[in-house]
């Protein structure tokens, strides 16, 4: 039941992260991205990562791809077709990706793994917000904590970023 | 048995995604696609962190994977404010037309 699982997941996920890269249109390619983050939430379900599963929908799948959705809108970029103009691009990125990816499927089924292919069996709270949240808020308490200033920081720069060109313009 | 699947299999999708995503960075012109790519990246790396946290039957890996949405975040609103200020500059989000500093 379960590889099955992974096999439609991992076919959906594979098949959008393909479509994201590409659709010409901006707007197509984020959307196939939310279908790929949505496949990726599923299989952290599988991994018993459920309170990770729950933040991908709400911060990644919900919050980030609307405000990449909302920059599409707001530019318009229907118009500005020249993808791909330089045939010679694809092809030396495709044999770059191709060299980097064969060195790590080299490495991943070449070297024993750090742990047994049979997984652990783990307490009931494993993933939950109870496991999760005693780690947070215990351990990893100050990664935590800078975390949140750093989010703070982006966004007021965010902010700066965005508007100073407004303030120049408006002179 | 809930887990039936092996670990290099989760490994391999991993690198799959992150693999496709790299070549959507290195092979579109277009700014936001580029992100987008590069949000595929982090997932992949995501999906690694989250099937060794399984396998080892450790949360931290989870911890970490939270981190790196944080962190996306962070970068996601950053880029795309970065974006909007290229866009009003140049009127274009081409990176082969974005070439000020190419001298």
């Amino acid at each position: 039941m379960e590889p099955i699982l992974f096999a439609v997941l991992a076919a959906v996920a594979l098949v959008a992260a393909v479509a994201t890269i590409a659709w010409r249109n901006p707007l197509r390619s984020a959307f196939s991205l939310i279908v790929c983050l949505f496949a990726l939430a599923g299989m952290f379900v599988t991994l018993f990562a459920h309170f990770l599963a729950a933040m991908q929908i709400l911060v990644y799948a919900g919050a980030i791809m609307v405000l990449f959705v909302f920059v599409i809108m707001l530019l318009d970029l229907s118009g500005h077709g020249s993808e791909l103009k330089l045939r010679i691009l694809p092809v030396l990125g495709s044999l770059a990706v191709l060299a980097v990816a064969g060195k790590f499927a080299k490495t991943v089924l070449s070297t024993h793994p750090l742990v047994t292919d049979v997984p652990p069996a783990v307490p009931d709270s494993f993933g939950t917000v109870p496991g999760v949240a005693e780690l947070l808020l215990g351990q990893f308490l100050l990664p935590f904590e800078l975390v949140s200033l750093l989010l703070l920081v982006a966004v007021v720069g965010a902010v700066v970023v965005a508007r100073r060109r407004f303030w120049r313009e408006g002179k | 048995m809930m887990s039936a699947t092996p670990l290099s299999w989760y490994l391999l999708l991993s690198f799959a995604i992150f693999s496709i995503g790299l070549l959507g960075l290195l092979i579109r012109r277009n700014l936001v696609v580029m992100l987008m790519a590069m949000e595929l990246m982090l997932n992949g790396a995501n999906l690694a962190l989250v099937a060794y946290a399984r396998f080892r039957g450790d949360e931290a890996g989870q911890v970490m994977a939270f981190f790196v949405m944080a962190l996306a975040a962070a970068e996601a609103a950053i880029g795309l404010a970065l974006v909007l200020a290229i866009y009003k500059h140049f009127k274009t989000l081409d990176v082969d037309r974005i070439s000020r500093l190419n001298g």
